[in-house]
């Protein structure tokens, strides 16, 4: 996996470093789980990290938005180190992981804090990943400031054991349908939420439909004789 | 088999399931309580009226609506899920079809989001980046073409919207042209385009759009 | 399709009966669009012009020369408006685009990405060009084993998330790519503005009349493919 040096306008930001969370463990050539692997590099085994967190400076406005966030926080008594669990910048992006329990009240600061302005949420986004114990469910969300013309994300996980994150539709009214959306796909619960239930799967679904460990569905097809299985269950080469 | 909402009776055909979903129940009786003429009317999935197969479930008070509610995931076809076993390239045909009067904008959403992982934003070809700009702009005045032409529709003028979807031809057979398709064309992929612009291209779109 | 546009305005702009049914019906102020999330037309008819082919420049935009038109009355009518006016600026934008076509490539140099195959109209039907196949199966042993490759397993993403957002004629069309290093997309979240317009309807519609829903859900322009995806 190639590691890029963010060169935004401003300063060049520090290397990072590779410490990033383990999604998956990739065997073999091409990583396939079925079929034998003849490509005679059956024996590597690689983990898979998503980008870890980056160092000071960050590089453009960045470092500006952190340190109004860090200094904001500040005046009402929250630790920085508490609630930011890590702040990665990959690709042009800045987003910051969030310790759960903060939430609300950083969010809070991040919409209403003249320097930050972040009034416009666009949703959450929930991902799962079943190789990172212990903080398997994401949610994403993206904040963006109309008045600075911004765009940062936040990201709070939760255990699978524990899927319960603070809402945030007190904070940003339109998150009310997207939490219900991501509660509906990955169970993961918003507590505060006003009317969590179901939106796209009919009201009484079992089961979280977009997580890992839950099948695409879909019936084999038939052509010409042979019969082609469904999507998820299809050999992969890779 | 019963889910927690759903209850069985029998009948002298089988078994006949009533299946409510998430808080009816607890709706039908505060209105059953209510003192006022308040009705709930089901402005049910299927109503020529809804842009597609949207539920409206409004409390009325004579004319007046207390309360409207949205009932939706009746298109729900597990899009983003199935794009989680496909190539990235076969992503695009998917990502094409969610909101199906603007292909192209989703796909470029997709492509470009793809694209910007690659790390290769900067070598896109100037043509492609500007043929994605060319239809994506057309697309725009088709999708607008579509919402004034219902909207007309939905307010009882209908010959606004014969106007509307005569002058979407035009769009539509422009995206033929170029495309091979007049709708849920695949034709953004990561990278650039499928395919070049056909001889004929430039002046027919010119005249098609010109005075 | 220039002079078809005035039509719209002959036969709706200045109509009454479409004035008085619109008008005033589907309001949601600026507090509320922003609130609700709501953007596009909706968010513009509150006098915010904001548009992400201005604010957040993509695919060239920020050379092309068009207006983001708004409206200040936060109602049905001024999204009518908006919408006829965009497409007008459409128009400008296309003939912009048509002056600037040079001939070139479409597809993205590196190989190990671009899609390999060009399509052709063959005397049975619609496949791959001759010229490819007969490149492939000649002359290249590296143009086959890209051929095959991409299109049977496809290239590899490193691994990492991202959000591009477009401006799409309903509003902000957001992408959460996540990838996890492979060849398929590990997971990825449509923000789609139909879905959030559509949340901003309650807001709109209670308080009004039942046939003012049908014109405010209009106004919203909700189209339920990008809804429930």
């Amino acid at each position: 996996m190639s590691d890029e040096l963010n060169t935004n306008s401003g300063q060049v930001p520090a290397p990072r470093d590779e410490t990033g969370e383990v999604i998956g463990v990739r065997k073999g050539m091409f990583g396939a789980s079925s079929g034998g692997d003849t490509s005679g590099y059956g024996g590597l085994v690689r983990t898979v990290t998503l980008p870890g967190p980056t160092a000071r400076p960050y590089g453009g406005w960045f470092d500006e938005v952190a340190d109004e966030l860090e200094g904001a926080l500040e005046e009402q008594d929250l630790l920085p180190a508490e609630a930011i669990e890590k702040t990665v910048v990959d690709r042009g992006e800045l987003t910051f992981h969030i310790a759960r329990e903060h939430l609300v009240r950083v969010a809070r600061t991040l919409r209403d804090d003249p320097a930050l302005r972040f009034e416009l949420c666009t949703g959450v986004s929930g991902v799962h990943f079943p190789g990172d114990v212990g903080r398997e469910l994401h949610a994403v969300y993206h904040l963006r400031s109309l008045t600075h013309g911004r765009l940062i994300r936040l990201e709070v996980s939760a255990p699978d054991s524990d899927p319960h994150i603070p809402s945030l539709v007190a904070v940003y009214p339109t998150n009310d349908w997207h939490e219900r959306e991501t509660y509906d796909f990955f169970g993961l619960v918003f507590d505060g939420h006003p009317a969590l239930t179901r939106i796209m799967m009919p009201d009484d679904w079992q089961g979280f439909p977009q997580r890992k460990d839950y099948p695409l569905g879909g019936i084999p097809v038939e052509y010409k004789g042979a019969q082609i299985p469904a999507p998820d269950q299809r050999r992969s080469y890779s | 088999m019963t889910t927690p909402h759903a209850t069985p009776r029998a009948t002298t055909e089988g078994t006949v399931y009533t299946v409510t979903g998430g808080d009816w129940d607890e709706v039908v009786e505060s209105a059953l309580k209510a003192d006022d003429e308040r009705i709930i009317v089901n402005m049910g999935p299927q109503h020529p009226s809804t842009h597609g197969v949207l539920r409206l479930i409004l409390e009325i008070d004579g004319e007046t609506v207390t309360e409207a509610r949205c009932g939706i995931g009746y298109l729900h076809t597990g899009i983003e899920k199935n794009l989680e076993f496909r190539n990235w390239t076969q992503g695009t045909t998917f990502v094409t079809r969610m909101d199906y009067l603007t292909p192209f904008f989703n796909e470029a959403a997709y492509c470009l989001g793809v694209e910007k992982l690659l790390g290769i934003e900067d070598q896109i070809p100037d043509r492609a980046t500007v043929l994605r700009v060319l239809l994506m702009e057309l697309n725009r005045i088709s999708s607008h073409l579509v919402c004034i032409a219902t909207g007309g529709m939905e307010l009882g003028a209908t010959t606004i919207m014969i106007y509307g979807f005569r002058d979407r031809e035009l769009v539509l057979d422009l995206f033929e042209l170029i495309t091979g398709l007049r709708m849920n064309h695949a034709f953004i992929r990561p990278g650039g385009l499928a395919q070049d612009l056909p001889r004929a291209r430039s002046t027919s779109c010119a005249s098609s759009s010109g005075p | 399709m220039k002079k078809n546009l005035p039509e719209y305005d002959k036969l709706a702009t200045g109509n009454p009966i479409f004035k008085a049914r619109m008008q005033d019906v589907g309001y949601l102020d600026l507090a509320g669009c922003v609130a609700l999330g709501a953007t596009g037309p909706v968010l513009r008819s509150a006098g915010l012009p904001h548009d992400l082919r201005k604010s957040d420049p993509y695919c060239g935009y920020e050379t092309y020369e068009f207006d983001v038109p708004t409206a200040d009355t936060c109602d049905s009518y001024g999204r009518f408006l908006i919408r006829l006016e965009e497409m007008r600026q459409s128009l400008r934008i296309i003939e912009q685009c048509l002056d600037r076509l040079e001939p070139g490539p479409v597809m993205v140099a590196d190989k190990k990405i671009a899609w390999p195959a060009q399509l052709a109209l063959g005397p049975d039907g619609l496949g791959n060009s001759l010229d490819h196949i007969r490149k492939i199966m000649g002359t290249s042993m590296e143009a086959l084993i890209h051929h095959f490759k991409l299109v049977t397993e496809g290239f590899r993403v490193p691994a990492g998330q991202t959000y591009t957002a477009i401006e799409s004629p309903k509003g902000e069309l957001g992408a959460h790519v996540v990838s996890d290093g492979g060849t398929r997309p590990y997971r990825v979240h449509f923000r789609d503005p139909s879905f959030t317009n559509l949340q901003a309807m309650a807001a709109m519609c209670e308080g009004g009349q039942v046939a003012d829903v049908i014109v405010a859900v209009a106004s919203i322009d909700p189209v339920m493919g990008g809804v429930d995806r």
